[in-house]
């Protein structure tokens, strides 16, 4: 039996005909690679972005009248209710009010709690209080106040500041929040969105660009504005420039992904004329 | 024969193994993007569907429901469990009552069953308005009469208790804090009793929530008075916020039906024509003239007082035409109508609250 081997120019042509086919599968792959390392990237970038929104819009929609405290580019204060209720008569030097069934993870985490009630057509803070479990229903009940199912009988002290509020008014318990965007701690040389509640500072999400920050609605158009309004009862509401970026610098690229998501929030308990 | 075992094959399958593990790897990540995209939308669904849900439920209430009451709303995407409950019940069957009504949005997908993609709950204070208000006088003058001077003799104001369509009690024709100016100046007045001229508390006793009332709590159809509106609608609302005056020309007037609400003071200068119930918060004056003015029904001016100090403010009567004021029932009524049922309170949502 004869056996006949490659010759020469076989081998060449076969080399040559591998060395492209090679060359067209590595360079394939490495675009591949690249492409699924942007949209990795991207997708992380957008899911900082959304959380965030997610996040901040709930709280934010539920401001109302000077729920408005401080405004910078990058922080934002307000009020955040989370519990409402109506006021009751006064029982043992504490005003006596019956709120709806609350968040309870909402009510263990907040922090120096303020009251506010309900006037002239809106909302007014009257200050810091102390909440407590109360069993005087009879200041309730005298003024026909009842405690609906799952809701509770909280005593606010001190009365006095609570003293011009009327019994049978809506009231709601509030946290006061600062929203910032500060440099992480958990990635070194980036931005995070803080959380800070009595004077505790929590690292929610990251990073962000240089520019996330925040815009202000005013008025009843909600007119977008950039410069911090004079007068901050004008806020009705919120541009959030989410701007998140990827953790990591794709391959290919010099600079992290960007995902640019800016919501508008309005303040929803906040009367628009 | 050669024989020629090539491995152009196992190259193939190599790179088309690669290329779909690849292309797997990219489609199972952008399916999970999309999955959380598609979780967020559903949960916006499930807000809407809670809100519209809450308020079908309100505008439905012809009749006031039972404390508790449960009830499915089917709105476009889903349907949402609404249930009403009574926060304040005043002894007063005249007030208003306080209720929380809840509604918990569920959307449903047609193609994945009857299991709810995602559901909120959402809550929203209201008041459950009893459409009726306490008549205790043709007029009550909260704010107190002044009369104009001049030689002794009737002013052509006419305050009339005796119900003009019938069947009802009568009432009181003139109730007033007080009355000033010269003795010999009379006003017609009559009804059971005739008039009570130095009354205490009246803006209170008329019962009617003048706080509330500022607060936004009765919605206006209209924003101010107009010469000639849909008189046929005996029930439309018009608030004015402030005060009013009316132009003097003959066109100027005042000419409608239902609920006249002036959170100020009301400046008659040419007439008014109206039936049904006119609430003033300060003192309603008339100056003017041409054809007179009419309210059929009920008035009553100085309502501010319930809140605050009227300052000295008093009804004037300086007008020489016709004034007549008479009880009617079925003008107060039928202007009342429009007040029965749920009432939103401002600004008073409760959103994405504990499900209870």
């Amino acid at each position: 039996m004869t056996r006949r081997g490659f010759t020469l120019v076989e081998l060449l042509v076969t080399m040559a005909v591998m060395g492209i086919l090679g060359g067209a599968l590595v360079r394939l792959t490495i675009n591949q690679s690249r492409y699924v390392g942007e949209q990795e990237a991207l997708m992380e970038a957008r899911q900082t972005s959304r959380q965030a929104m997610n996040l901040l819009a709930t709280e934010l929609r539920m401001v109302s009248d000077s729920g408005v405290v401080r405004v910078a580019f990058d922080s934002i204060t307000v009020r955040v209710p989370y519990a409402f209720g109506m006021l009751c008569g006064v029982s043992g030097g504490a005003r006596i009010a019956s709120v709806l069934p609350y968040d309870s993870a909402a009510w263990d985490n907040a922090v120096s709690p303020g009251v506010a009630w309900r006037t002239g057509g809106g909302f007014r803070p009257a200050g810091s209080v102390t909440v407590a479990a109360s069993a005087a229903t009879s200041a309730c009940t005298s003024d026909s106040i009842r405690v609906v199912t799952g809701g509770a009988l909280i005593a606010l002290s001190p009365s006095s500041v609570l003293s011009s509020a009327n019994a049978g008014g809506l009231m709601y318990l509030y946290e006061t929040v600062t929203y910032r965007f500060a440099t992480s701690g958990v990635l070194p040389g980036r931005r995070a969105l803080y959380r800070v509640s009595g004077g505790t500072a929590e690292e929610l999400l990251a990073p962000f660009a240089s520019t996330a920050g925040f815009a202000y609605l005013t008025g009843s158009r909600l007119t977008l504005t950039t410069t911090v309004p004079s007068n901050l009862n004008t806020v009705t509401g919120f541009e959030l420039r989410l701007i998140a970026e990827s953790s990591v610098t794709p391959s290919g690229r010099t600079a992290p992904i960007t995902y640019d998501l800016r919501p508008r929030v309005r303040l929803g308990n906040k009367p628009l004329d | 024969m050669r024989d020629d075992r090539g491995f152009a094959i196992p190259m193939v399958v190599l790179l088309v193994a690669l290329i779909t593990v690849m292309l797997t790897s990219g489609f199972v990540r952008v399916r999970a993007d999309r999955q959380v995209a598609e979780g967020q939308e559903v949960s916006s669904e499930a807000l809407s569907v809670a809100r519209s849900g809450l308020h079908l439920f309100l505008e439905a209430q012809a009749t006031r429901p039972a404390d508790g009451i449960v009830d499915t709303m089917y709105v476009t995407g889903g349907y949402a469990i609404v249930t009403a409950t009574i926060v304040q019940n005043p002894a007063d069957t005249m007030a208003s009552q306080t209720w929380i009504v809840r509604s918990t949005g569920y959307v449903i997908d047609a193609g994945t069953g009857s299991v709810p993609r995602a559901q909120r709950t959402v809550a929203q204070f209201a008041e459950w308005q009893t459409g009726t208000i306490r008549v205790r006088a043709a007029w009550v003058a909260a704010d107190g009469i002044q009369k104009p001077g001049g030689p002794p003799g009737p002013l052509p104001v006419t305050v009339d208790g005796f119900n003009q369509c019938g069947g009802s009690p009568t009432t009181a024709g003139l109730r007033a804090a007080s009355v000033t100016g010269p003795s010999g100046k009379t006003i017609a007045t009559s009804g059971s009793p005739n008039e009570n001229l130095s009354e205490a508390g009246l803006a209170d006793s008329s019962k009617i929530d003048w706080q509330s009332i500022l607060d936004g709590g009765i919605k206006e159809d209209s924003p101010t008075p107009t010469i000639y509106p849909q008189y046929s609608d005996q029930s439309s609302i018009t608030i004015v916020s402030g005060d009013y005056t009316t132009g003097t020309g003959i066109l100027s007037g005042i000419y409608g039906s239902g609920l006249l609400i002036v959170t100020g003071r009301l400046r008659i200068r040419s007439w008014i024509i109206w039936s049904g119930v006119v609430l003033v918060g300060e003192d309603i004056d008339f100056e003017g003239g041409f054809i007179g003015s009419y309210i059929y029904g009920m008035l009553v001016s100085g309502l501010y007082s319930q809140v605050g100090n009227l300052g000295g403010a008093r009804s004037n009567l300086t007008t020489s035409h016709t004034v007549q004021i008479r009880y009617n029932q079925c003008n107060i009524d039928a202007a009342m109508s429009g007040l029965t049922g749920f009432a939103p309170i401002d600004n008073a949502f409760v959103d994405n609250w504990a499900t209870y």
